[in-house]
């Protein structure tokens, strides 16, 4: 194996056999975060994606790029410049504080499917802010303008994702302006969290993201999806609630 | 003063003890002379009065008579007179502690009369079958599976369903027994048919059972009917599958089936029999019913049972055709939204040739006569001995030639073994008539259920990582491609089938055997005599690599594991599998449909996406990981079960060799 940090995934892009690539590094400081360890890795290199890429290219049909943070990778514009050119299918899974990123994946349509992943201000640090707004409206702010679909030369799958746990439920964070497609509330994650204090945490249950989903009925996204590991991802009709 | 010393029976009688007896008894159980036997009759008699008791068991009289006959060198007469079975602590053992061997067997008074029989059938056949054929087993060069039913019975079959629907189902074979069953005419009838055509086989079969086009053969039972009726008696007859202890040591039945996505081309213009065994149009006439079955079957199987647990037979295996996976819609849709998260289910790639698998994984691919009715359908495997490859390397000390050599005398055993238990399952079958089950006859063509000329004698392996690593090629199989090494043993081995099927006309294949417990045997017998060789494991739980896979703790990338599939599969026709180890607990049915895609082009033909499954019988709570504390309700009472070679087990009866393959399991996962 070319990278440590690389596997096929038959669920990360619904449809496709991917390849996921992790990157190493990140520009943010979450307590929660499930992937710690891949904070200190070096970011994937461009010769590294190629082989990674080229051993695979036989089997899959989509790359996800992850990470880390992908747009913390200093290489980021010559991957995505260079997995455009395989013509395979694009994920790309970012927390979206790197803006001036999104702003060259949305000029040339790179990417088939954007995942974003909301931080919560009060517990997320931006240790190595590039555009130094890390309030979450400054936040959705940025990603409305930057990613926002309909600048997108060509129609994207996106989707919002807040990683919930027993200390973030707000669902009115999310201004009216945002409209993803998808609007996912995801189960934290525990066991080696960046913080040790999380992994103490319990997780949420299946009834209590229902709760937070209800909270988020009149987020104007097309679908509510809630997601644990027990029950996969199921999508929450929003009339119900209504 | 001495008493006169009697003799204790193991029925517990007494009779006075007199020496006479002895030497009948040798005159009788073996070849020697009068003269010796009256020399080996003076001398047990001797030792029997200076002994201080009076009440003498049989058992110290049967010793002392054995101890003078190896004395004397007449080890074969020892041998015919030698009483089968174990001692009394083993069997205390059994009755308090059980057998681990066989998962599917629970711990039950059933299990202390089928380890008892076999304690005793085990020997014999190891005794009976000649020499050379029982040493290569006892020395692991080889593996005889089934030993304890070496004489009685040939190990699998596949049924063609519609012997059943024309003719009825008789379970004796003759009617002397049981009640016989005229040809149903009901979906419901049918189904209690084919479950009791099971569990008769299951007294006659050493192996796996299973019904071929499952849903095409039943769909003119559908006709008209209503799809919750389908959908009950689908459910009816899997959960009684589920549900039925049979004989073999009380075990759940050992079952599979294999569905049709759609009608095969081969059987479309075939006349359909539909109820009372009535013929109604062809088969090609009957898709949408057949579908109907198919979704039934789906259904039921995610479901899962009344706790929350899956199904684990019968193994639904789905063949896959030409144009079956070509659009997202209708039975392929069906399948992959079955599959994706349901680990219990098999894929078989029939694109290429028209095949029949089951669920041990033996394969009948349509390359004997050409005839499908021949050579897919009313027929199994007879029998496989599987070959310790990396023995074999090790005894040549990386001398190539030598190696193949000693694989050619090698698979000469299994030829003279084979032959050997042929000869006694033909003596069983056709002049002791003890299996009439399989000979009872279609009513218009006469021909019998069984035929043993159709059966495929089979020639396994295991450890082919092991024996390239031993023999000096670097790395594991996924570095191989340019020694191709292992392709050339699998050649070899099939130029020694080929060899066989010329010298006695007979239906010869080779196969990546699932080596359950021989895995563990073979590594353990390869680190007494050679401690420094590269087996798997570790100390007391050593294991090999299962036929031609990659080693399981490999990180190498998950489609290394396709190609190596790819590779060997078409060198394995008569039975492989491909384990996609999957790590992610949940996957997305229509990535599912691509990966599908790919893996049919590979060229691999039979796989399974096998992901770790726990269950929780408190809750009822199931999830495609490895849990030991229930998410729903915290209980800690959970049973956790992975394929290991072929079907899900709980890992709780692993024997310590499959246990630490499952614990070094490189699983491809993101988290």
């Amino acid at each position: 194996m070319t990278y440590q940090y690389t596997d096929v995934s038959l669920h990360e892009f619904p449809g496709e056999v991917s390849l996921v690539i992790y990157s190493g590094g990140c520009n943010m400081y979450c307590p929660f975060c499930f992937n710690p360890e891949l904070r200190e890795k070096e970011p994937i290199s461009f010769k590294q994606v190629k082989e990674a890429v080229k051993e695979h290219r036989d089997f899959i049909t989509a790359v996800v790029l992850t990470g880390g943070e992908p747009g913390f990778n200093p290489q980021f514009g010559k991957i995505m410049s260079y997995l455009k050119d395989t013509g395979l299918k694009i994920k790309l899974n970012t927390n979206g504080y790197m803006p001036e990123r999104g702003r060259g994946v949305r000029r040339t349509a790179w990417i088939d499917y954007l995942h974003i992943s909301l931080k919560p201000p009060a517990l997320c640090t931006c240790v190595k802010p590039s555009v130094g707004n890390f309030f979450l409206s400054g936040q959705i702010l940025e990603y409305s303008f930057v990613y926002s679909k309909s600048f997108f030369p060509k129609p994207i799958l996106d989707e919002w994702v807040n990683t919930l746990n027993e200390k973030i439920n707000h669902g009115h964070w999310l201004e009216r302006w945002t409209r993803p497609e998808i609007f996912t509330i995801s189960q934290m994650q525990i066991g080696h969290c960046l913080n040790k204090y999380y992994n103490h945490c319990s997780v949420p249950s299946r009834a209590e993201l229902l709760e937070v989903a209800y909270l988020c009925k009149d987020i104007p996204s097309r679908h509510l999806v809630i997601e644990t590991k027990e029950y996969g991802r199921e999508i929450v009709w929003k009339k119900k609630f209504k | 003063m001495t008493t006169q010393k009697k003799v204790l029976h193991s029925d517990g009688s007494l009779e006075p003890f007199k020496p006479r007896l002895i030497k009948d008894q040798l005159l009788r159980e073996t070849d020697i002379s009068e003269e010796q036997a009256d020399k080996i009759k003076i001398r047990v008699t001797e030792k029997i009065k200076k002994m201080d008791i009076d009440e003498i068991p049989t058992a110290i009289i049967r010793a002392e008579v054995s101890a003078q006959l190896t004395y004397r060198g007449l080890f074969d007469a020892e041998a015919d007179s030698r009483k089968l079975g174990m001692s009394v602590k083993e069997f205390e053992d059994l009755m308090t502690h059980g057998c681990k061997d066989n998962a599917n067997i629970d711990y039950t008074p059933e299990m202390i009369a089928k380890y008892a029989y076999d304690s005793i059938a085990k020997e014999y056949a190891l005794l009976d079958m000649p020499t050379e054929c029982a040493d290569a087993h006892i020395n692991g060069y080889l593996h005889h599976h089934d030993l304890e039913y070496f004489h009685t019975r040939p190990n699998c079959m596949n049924y063609d369903l519609r012997f059943f629907a024309r003719n009825g189902l008789k379970i004796d074979g003759t009617g002397l027994v049981g009640s016989v069953a005229g040809a149903a005419k009901s979906l419901e009838v049918l189904l209690n048919h084919l479950l009791q055509a099971w569990m008769a086989g299951a007294t006659v079969f050493s192996g796996g059972q299973g019904y071929i086009n499952f849903n095409t053969f039943l769909a003119p039972y559908c006709k008209g009917r209503d799809y919750n009726d389908i959908k009950q008696a689908i459910q009816g007859f899997i959960y009684n599958c589920n549900m039925s202890l049979i004989c073999r040591g009380g075990q759940i039945l050992f079952s599979s089936i294999g569905l049709d996505l759609s009608i095969p081309d081969i059987l479309k213009d075939e006349p359909a029999v539909g109820p009372s065994g009535v013929i109604n149009g062809v088969y090609g006439d009957y898709q949408n019913e057949a579908d109907l079955i198919f979704r039934a079957v789906c259904e039921v199987s995610n479901e899962k049972d009344a706790n929350g647990d899956y199904h684990r037979f019968p193994n639904i295996l789905f063949n896959i055709r030409d144009g079956d996976l070509v659009e997202y819609s209708g039975t392929c849709k069906l399948l992959h939204e079955t599959g994706a998260n349901n680990p219990t289910i098999y894929y078989v790639n029939c694109t290429d040739i028209e095949r029949t698998v089951m669920g041990c994984r033996t394969a009948l691919p349509m390359n004997y006569s050409g005839d499908y009715e021949k050579d897919c359908a009313n027929t199994g495997n007879f029998m496989y001995s599987t070959i310790n490859l990396p023995l074999i390397a090790l005894e040549v000390d990386g001398d190539e030639q030598e190696f193949f050599n000693r694989l050619g005398d090698v698979c000469e055993i299994i030829y003279k073994t084979l032959h050997y238990r042929r000869e006694c399952v033909i003596d069983t079958i056709y002049h002791k008539h003890m299996s009439n089950f399989l000979l009872q006859k279609d009513k218009e063509t006469g021909k019998p259920l069984y035929d043993i000329d159709t059966t495929t004698m089979t020639i396994g392996f295991c450890g082919l990582n092991e024996c390239l690593n031993i023999l000096g090629y670097e790395g594991t199989l996924e570095d191989m491609y340019e020694g191709r090494m292992g392709v050339g043993i699998l050649n070899y081995l099939n130029s020694m089938k080929d060899t066989f099927k010329e010298r006695d006309g007979l239906r010869w294949s080779v196969i990546a055997s699932p080596s359950e417990s021989a895995s563990h045997r073979f590594a353990k017998i390869i680190k007494e005599k050679y401690p420094d060789a590269p087996v798997q494991g570790t100390k007391d739980s050593w294991y090999l690599t299962n036929s031609s896979h990659i080693p399981v703790n490999s990180d190498t990338i998950l489609f290394n594991h396709i190609s190596n599939a790819g590779l060997y599969h078409p060198l394995t026709l008569g039975g492989n599998i491909l384990h996609l180890w999957l790590g992610e607990v949940w996957s997305d049915a229509k990535s599912v449909w691509e990966m599908n895609k790919k893996i049919i082009k590979s060229g691999a033909i039979f796989w399974a996406y096998s992901k770790v499954f726990t269950y929780c019988p408190e809750c009822g709570f199931t999830l495609n990981d490895y849990l030991l504390e229930c998410p729903i309700c915290g209980s800690t009472h959970l049973f956790t079960r992975d394929r290991v070679t072929g079907y899900y087990q709980t890992i709780e009866t692993y024997n310590p060799g499959k246990l630490q393959e499952f614990k070094e399991r490189y699983r491809h996962d993101l988290e």
